[in-house]
């Protein structure tokens, strides 16, 4: 299993529309919200690390989102995957 | 399951908060925490991508990276990292990586016409061999060239530089750094004397303003753009212009738009610096203490081939403007010419193009007056479908902020300034402008070019692997400069050639017209990134020539190549690069590199042991030798020196030039290395630590030089992230030329442009010469008058439509290891021709057609698309070039600016129609 964390940032008057807009998204969950300072921090997860640019590409065309930075992206330290044909663990 | 879910959530909840944590955002009702992974570790690195260098931390598991993150120490991404970010780590996992030496062969022998067949490293260098000795012999040094990298390691330019120009004693090798910045090296020598920035990232804080210059920093340097965006959120008077030929992403956020005409940019820029004359806003005391002015000839060509005999029929009318420019109406005007009259102009100043002399502000201020704003709003209004009095406000506003003293200004431009056949003049306008206001070199206030690739500067430009470059911004052409060289390489006197190398769009010319024979393709794909490329894949797989390609991927370059060697790449080798503010970053080497790929460090070190002395020092056919005072058309015969130095004649090169005694002493393992392996050592079965003793070697040129790193092991202090050169007593540079910042700068002067490039200068006018005798500058920057002139090529009845290339954010360059991730591929399949939507409908096309783009010099095809993030104005098409699928440089025109060399991508005349 693959995790991103993801700073959004928004305008700081559409903060609470860009975090419905990212939790209508599959696979993303928002952790934080700052509306403040138009910032959000989600979590992406998807079963594989080749979903996971995609994701954060999705994120960034969102209509309500300004920037959508990478912070981490792990693979969940306990999941056995597969991929490009390598096992790891 | 139940347990499996809630610890997939707290991993989660961790994961949020550590991000929230490391970006310094508070954690409402307090922080789950993960407990340090098993096994995993971690170190710090730099990102394989872009010019920004954006910090790294990187965990690694036996043999593989399992984490990347932003490196939250990192003061210039401070923890977040764009979608390249991901890349880092799965780009070492593509299915295609190349893992064994590749040799075209027929019934066991090297074929040209034959297939790709796995071989031993040894069979694949004894070719290689084989081929360069039979080229070396016919045509001596110049017969053979590197293409280089502005994503080389430091240590690798260095080797390869090494190798070439002392070695074998030819100066062709350039990188594709050529076609990325070096218009901005070529007005950074001409203005300030020394190259690369004077200021730094933290501008963008310090600054009110920030102005991009065909630079869409939103999609090339996110994390960039994020700091901008962070200020234009958090202060009301910030302000950001957005100055381009199409709108983009970074129009989104931008406070105002100028959409120009392709090559306006030129007037635009004298728009401005007449508008400060004219408003009193000259910055009086900054200008006549640091100042002085210049100017320089203008018929200067467009950097193509000087006759038509390997033309087109059809592109031989573009072709003749090298030789004679008939002067547009508004060139005439912007040149004090009359537009009633018909001016033929001969480019007599082709081959002398950056010659250039003192002129008096008056008439400087001369020079200007034609670019009134009635006169540049009706020549660079970009978008058809604007107000001409709309557009002539936007100017007057630019020109109502540069001319503000009280405000901070920042221009930032990429390779819209770069590419341009009038390159350097634009870069030099630029700095005109910041200069005249005495906003540069401080605080918050410059003109600052940014790079494309991580290492443009750390390496091509710093090391110069460059083909009239030396390390430390040395020239081959400077005697002095081949004295100092020559020392610190420990050479006979005499060994380095004199004569300019090709650049790399010549050394493409080079291979069709056979004066180049044997070419060594290294960490770049310069068969698809070349424009005009019909004629360079045709010479490459045509022709009497051995190409050799070094790299992680297969490329267009290497379906080209006769041989493919696989190399290792980021962090499966040690290296360092440096980034667009002078920053130098390091890293350790992670992961073992796949099956039998090398190192190029090792590549290098381990071709160079094919070749003794005898072989390459001693007489050597170099034409134009003659005019540096040696034998005519010859380099002299240097073994009987090297013999008096206790050189063997037999030595290697590997001998002589790597494996130093003084490079000996630096003992692998290293305390630095923290139990790290280096495949360099093991694969070279050595038992120094090459990386770094090539550094310390490197080093030695900058020092004492306004260029000086730190000792090796000091960037790799945990605590460390990169430092700016140059370092002087542990201590990096912030702005340059500034007193408060830089101990190179003359105690008590306040500023000191020290540039040991600025040499004294005659005198003259706008047109000429008239006072031979040269003055000196004493440490003062140039303000130059470089006037508008019209493109190598416009669009016609036939070639109706601009067309204007570049990247895309998913794909880097020509996409070889980015479309290797998978979602990065899928965001972006392929390239499309973004058009406006009336240009397509009166050509019968809607979105996702397919349709063909048409030059004097090839076609391709591809998808229309017609909104999106590039909305482009009427008359003009974007193509990205990532895409092998989409040979877009088969259409483009390989002129270049006249002084750097640099290719102009932005701009070529084509006709579009439905396929």
């Amino acid at each position: 299993m693959h995790l991103s964390s993801i700073l959004v940032v928004t305008d700081p008057t559409t903060t609470h529309q860009c975090a419905r807009d990212l939790e209508a998204l599959r696979g993303v969950e928002v952790h934080y919200l700052y509306p403040d300072s138009g910032r959000i921090i989600a979590v992406q997860e998807s079963s594989t690390s080749k979903d996971q640019a995609a994701g954060l590409l999705r994120i960034q065309a969102l209509e309500s989102v300004r920037l959508a930075a990478l912070v981490e992206h792990r693979v969940d330290p306990e999941s056995e995957i597969e991929e490009n044909g390598n096992s790891k663990g | 399951m139940k347990h499996e879910l809630s610890r997939r959530d707290f991993v989660k909840a961790s994961l949020a908060a550590a991000a929230a944590g490391a970006l310094g955002l508070p954690v409402p009702g307090g922080a789950s925490v993960l407990g340090p992974e098993r096994g995993w570790n971690w170190d710090k690195g730099v990102c394989r991508f872009c010019g920004v260098g954006c910090g790294l931390r990187i965990a690694t598991k036996g043999e593989r990276v399992v984490a990347v993150k932003g490196d939250p120490d990192s003061p210039v991404n401070r923890g977040l990292l764009c979608v390249k970010g991901y890349a880092n780590a799965q780009i070492l996992y593509g299915e295609d990586r190349l893992t064994s030496p590749l040799l075209r062969m027929k019934n066991g022998k090297f074929d040209k016409q034959g297939d790709f067949v796995e071989v031993g490293w040894d069979r694949a260098f004894d070719e290689m061999e084989m081929q360069f000795k039979r080229v070396h012999g016919d045509l001596g040094p110049t017969g053979v060239g590197i293409m280089g990298s502005g994503q080389y390691t430091v240590q690798e330019g260095y080797a390869s530089v090494k190798l070439i120009k002392a070695g074998w004693r030819s100066n062709n090798i350039d990188p594709n750094a050529r076609h990325c910045m070096a218009s901005a090296v070529a007005a950074f020598m001409q203005v300030f004397g020394i190259d690369e920035p004077a200021g730094t990232y933290d501008d963008i804080e310090l600054t009110d303003t920030v102005v991009l210059w065909g630079s869409n920093m939103a999609e090339m340097h996110p994390m960039l753009w994020a700091r901008i965006i962070e200020e234009r959120q958090r202060r009301a008077e910030y302000r950001v212009f957005n100055l381009t030929t199409y709108s983009n992403r970074s129009s989104d956020l931008a406070d105002l738009e100028i959409v120009f005409k392709p090559q306006t940019d030129l007037a635009i820029w004298n728009y401005l610096a007449r508008e400060i004359l004219h408003r009193d806003a000259v910055d009086r005391d900054f200008v006549e203490r640091f100042c002085v002015f210049a100017t320089g000839p203008t018929d200067i060509g467009f950097g193509m081939r000087s006759d038509d005999k390997f033309a087109f029929d059809s592109e031989k009318d573009t072709q003749g403007r090298e030789r004679e420019v008939v002067l547009t109406r508004q060139e005439a005007i912007a040149q004090r010419l009359d537009p009633e009259k018909t001016h033929r102009v001969p480019q007599k100043s082709a081959a002398s193009a950056g010659k250039h002399w003192l002129i008096t502000f008056e008439e400087l201020k001369k020079g200007l007056e034609p670019y009134t704003l009635e006169f540049v709003a009706e020549l660079s209004k970009g978008d058809a479908e604007e107000s001409i009095e709309d557009y002539k406000k936007k100017l007057q506003q630019l020109a109502d902020y540069y001319a503000d003293r009280k405000r901070k200004m920042v221009s930032f431009w990429t390779m819209g300034f770069n590419q341009h056949t009038r390159g350097t003049w634009v870069n030099e306008q630029a700095y005109m402008v910041h200069l005249l206001t005495g906003k540069q070199a401080k605080p918050g206030n410059g003109a600052f070019s940014l790079t494309g690739q991580p290492s443009a500067c750390g390496t091509a430009r710093e090391v110069g692997t460059f083909s009239h470059r030396l390390p430390a911004d040395m020239v081959v052409g400077n005697p002095a400069h081949r004295e100092r060289a020559e020392q610190l390489w420990n050479l006979p006197p005499g060994t380095l050639n004199p004569v300019v190398g090709s650049h790399i769009t010549k050394m493409m010319r080079d291979l069709e017209d056979g004066s180049l024979r044997w070419l060594w393709v290294q960490v770049t794909n310069p068969f698809q990134a070349t424009a005009n490329a019909n004629h360079w894949i045709h010479a490459g797989r045509e022709q009497d020539n051995f190409i050799v390609v070094s790299d992680v991927y297969p490329t267009l370059s290497s379906k080209v190549a006769d041989l493919i060697l696989p190399s290792a790449m980021i962090f499966e080798k040690w290296g360092a690069y440096g980034n667009s503010e002078r920053r130098t970053q390091v890293w350790r080497q992670q992961v073992p590199p796949p099956g039998e790929a090398r190192s190029d460090l090792w590549q290098v070190m381990e071709f160079a042991k094919r070749f003794k002395l005898s072989e390459v020092w001693g007489r050597q056919r170099v034409p134009g030798a003659s005019a540096q005072g040696g034998e005519e058309g010859f380099l002299p015969d240097v073994l009987a020196k090297a013999e008096e130095m206790g050189y063997s004649k037999d030595a290697t090169l590997f001998e002589v030039l790597f494996e130093t005694s003084t490079n000996k002493a630096f003992a692998w393992p290293d305390p630095v290395a923290e139990g790290r392996d280096n495949c360099t050592v093991e694969t070279a079965g050595i038992e120094w630590f090459p990386e770094k003793a090539l550094f310390e070697e490197y080093a030695q040129f900058g020092r004492g030089h306004a260029h000086d790193l730190a000792d090796f092991d000091l960037y790799y202090k945990e605590e460390v992230r990169g430092l700016r050169w140059p370092v002087v007593d542990g201590k990096e540079t912030a702005w340059r030329f500034n007193e408060a910042y830089d101990p190179y700068v003359k105690p008590g002067s306040g500023f000191d442009f020290y540039g040991p490039a600025l040499k004294a200068l005659p005198s003259g006018d706008l047109a000429d010469i008239r006072e031979p005798e040269a003055r000196p500058l004493a440490g003062r920057a140039k303000i130059f008058f470089r006037p508008y002139a019209a493109p190598a090529e416009r669009p016609d009845e036939t070639y109706p439509m601009w067309l204007c290339t570049g990247r895309v954010l998913e794909h880097w360059h020509s996409g070889t290891m980015t479309r290797r991730v998978p979602a990065l591929h899928r965001a972006v399949p392929a390239a499309l021709i973004y058009m406006h939507p009336k240009d397509a409908s009166e050509l019968g096309l809607g979105s996702n057609d397919l349709a063909w783009v048409e030059s004097r010099r090839g076609k391709v095809q591809a998808r229309v698309r017609l909104e999106g993030r590039n909305r482009v104005p009427r008359g003009l098409i974007f193509v990205p070039w990532f895409d092998e699928g989409v040979f877009i440089n088969k259409v483009t025109l390989d002129a270049t600016c006249p002084i750097s060399k640099q290719t102009d991508f932005k701009k070529c005349a084509v006709r579009v129609a439905k396929a």
